[in-house]
């Protein structure tokens, strides 16, 4: 899962969802437009464009967190840790990495609870199409265990670079 | 548990991750834990937390952001804006400090196009520094003018960090754009001001030089050709946002929309630009949507944990005249924008000074207005001003201090924007208050 050939196929995985992200906003960004010229054109809108687009802005982040982490692409504020020696950025790095993980390993589990209770309920959302929640709610569950992964990837990165020049 | 303590846990915990390097939005997820766990009963606080997260980023509101990054990315990869300089170079006449006045006018109109600062100062420096340099420009005619014009793009409807305000701040986003028009012009209008100013006293910093005559039916054709469609696109979102024909997130698209078919009409877009396009909105989108969402829930919790309302009734206690509470809390940010992102600043402040200036009776229009300009001098002062750092990526060979140097009078500029605002609220209010809905 964490490395070699498992990880390959991980980093794959994480560019799909990425992707799929992209599909989602671009449908977004064209179904609404549509939406708008349908209404104001022909008094014919799209009544579900508006929600499903709520739905796809909680979509996006969860589906490209581990590949952008992968990327490196987070903001970081790096003002502190720049100033630090190379070992002591080192040690941050694994311990911030450790922490990320574990924060993302807790929203994963939570969030996978929820749906859970959710799915079992059938509840509904509260909006015109009656989605069922853990429809909506499984993105988090689902983002996150990408998430916490990628972060516990990066420790092992972190922690083993340096060895690993060592041996060269 | 006493409201400081509350205070201390939530902001002491996320600001220690936060400078050890863990990704800001991680940082708030993880005071949001504590936060749960403190006060919202344990751990099943963390199911009413997940919902709480499902709840602040399912908002139609919030697909303005990746719009106006969409829009960006395609005005910068496809190369429109070019076009748009050199029709737009045609008509400035032999004046001093031409290329520089040429830097501001066009840093107006892709702040109108666009709403990434970086995006907008990188574009103007790559293309207008070469061709200064040539003309014999001093420093602080090149450098200065084109970070603090790139600075426009978050003043000028579409700016990203509006839309974050506006959403953290729970204001209408729509009109919260449009409070941005009147000081974005206030502000380039002063640096027109400054440049030929300055270029009359001193005018070798920027040499006059002849220009080749151009008839004028190439002028008309280029602007036509060049200017007027981006010049559509900004009427699409600013015109149908302030009209109130449809929500800023429908503006919004619709000018995503336009500028890919504009790019497409030019032939600058293609399979892979338009990859590239998307890439960079979906990787942007990402982080800020986790950054909103973690920060929105963090306000909550910070409510919840009566955090805010000691603190309200602390600075209420205080008996201090408000406008003297306003300027401290702008000096604070103005502070905190010299070591760290706006973004960044904006999650950490604004649920903490929202409460407090609402129950002092502020507009927050007009103090979120004021906070988009600090926000952009913060991005323009040493030692970590981003746009800085742009530039000097631009110009690895010029040392910092010149460009510090370089940048400071335009700073000055935004500085005076800001106590003008102060001053007369109108310069901000105006124009929202002329909108029928929001």
């Amino acid at each position: 899962m964490l490395m070699g050939s498992m990880g390959k196929k991980f980093d794959k995985l994480l560019v799909l969802l990425f992707w799929f992200a992209g599909i989602l906003l671009m449908f977004s960004t064209v179904g609404t437009c549509v939406d708008v010229i349908l209404r104001y054109f022909f008094n014919r809108p799209i009544h579900w464009m508006l929600e499903i687009t709520e739905y796809i802005m909680l979509y996006i982040p969860f589906l490209g967190a581990g590949f952008v982490l992968k990327e490196e692409g987070h903001i970081r504020v790096d003002i502190l840790i720049n100033h630090f020696s190379e070992s002591t950025r080192r040690v941050l790095n694994i311990l911030t990495s450790f922490i990320g993980g574990m924060v993302m390993l807790v929203y994963t589990w939570f969030g996978g609870q929820v749906t859970w209770e959710y799915f079992k309920r059938g509840v509904p959302a509260l909006e015109s199409l009656k989605t069922p929640m853990f429809l909506i709610l499984m993105v988090i569950p689902i983002g996150g265990f990408f998430f916490t992964i990628q972060f516990f990837r990066q420790m092992i990165h972190y922690y083993s670079k340096p060895r690993s020049q060592i041996r060269k | 548990m006493e409201w400081w303590l509350s205070l201390l846990l939530l902001i002491g915990g996320t600001v220690l991750l936060l400078f050890f390097g863990l990704p800001v939005g991680v940082s708030f997820l993880f005071a949001n834990l504590l936060g749960a766990f403190v006060f919202m009963g344990g751990i099943s606080g963390f199911k009413l937390l997940i919902l709480n997260l499902e709840e602040s980023l399912t908002s139609f509101g919030l697909l303005t952001v990746p719009m106006f990054i969409l829009m960006g990315e395609v005005m910068f990869h496809s190369k429109m804006a070019l076009r748009a300089i050199d029709a737009l170079d045609c008509w400035i006449g032999r004046i001093p400090g031409r290329l520089s006045l040429l830097a501001v006018a066009s840093g107006t109109i892709f702040a109108a196009t666009s709403g990434s600062t970086i995006a907008n100062t990188s574009m103007l420096g790559s293309l207008l520094i070469p061709e200064m340099k040539r003309r014999g420009y001093k420093e602080i005619m090149t450098i200065g003018p084109i970070i603090g014009s790139g600075a426009l793009a978050m003043l000028i409807p579409p700016s990203i960090l509006a839309v974050i305000l506006a959403t953290l701040i729970e204001v209408s986003v729509g009109k919260m754009l449009i409070a941005g028009i009147l000081p974005g012009l206030l502000l380039a209008s002063f640096y027109a001001l400054y440049i030929i100013f300055r270029c009359r006293l001193q005018p070798e910093l920027a040499p006059p030089y002849e220009i080749p005559p151009l008839p004028l039916s190439k002028k008309l054709r280029d602007t036509v050709l060049y200017v007027f469609p981006l010049g559509l696109i900004i009427f699409l979102v600013v015109g149908i946002i302030f009209l109130g024909m449809a929500t800023p997130s429908e503006a919004a698209s619709m000018g995503a929309v336009g500028s890919i078919l504009l790019s497409l009409l030019y032939r600058g877009m293609n399979g892979e630009v338009f990859k590239k396009c998307l890439f960079g909105t979906i990787k942007m989108t990402t982080f800020m949507f986790i950054i909103i969402m973690a920060s929105m829930v963090f306000s909550q919790i910070l409510a919840f944990s009566g955090a805010s309302s000691g603190l309200i009734q602390a600075v209420v206690k205080l008996k201090l005249p408000p406008l003297l509470i306003l300027i401290s809390m702008q000096v604070t940010l103005l502070f905190l924008g010299c070591f760290m992102d706006n973004l960044s600043i904006a999650v950490i402040a604004v649920p903490i000074y929202m409460p407090v200036l609402r129950a002092l009776g502020f507009n927050p229009l007009w103090v979120a207005a004021m906070t988009l300009i600090n926000m952009d001098m913060g991005n323009l002062t040493p030692p970590f001003g981003l746009q800085l750092f742009v530039m000097k990526g631009l110009q690895p060979t010029t040392p910092m201090a010149v460009i510090i140097r370089s940048t400071l009078p335009f700073v000055l500029c935004e500085a005076l924007t800001l106590i003008a605002i102060m001053i007369f609220p109108d310069i901000a209010l105006y124009l929202p208050n002329l909108m029928r809905k929001g």
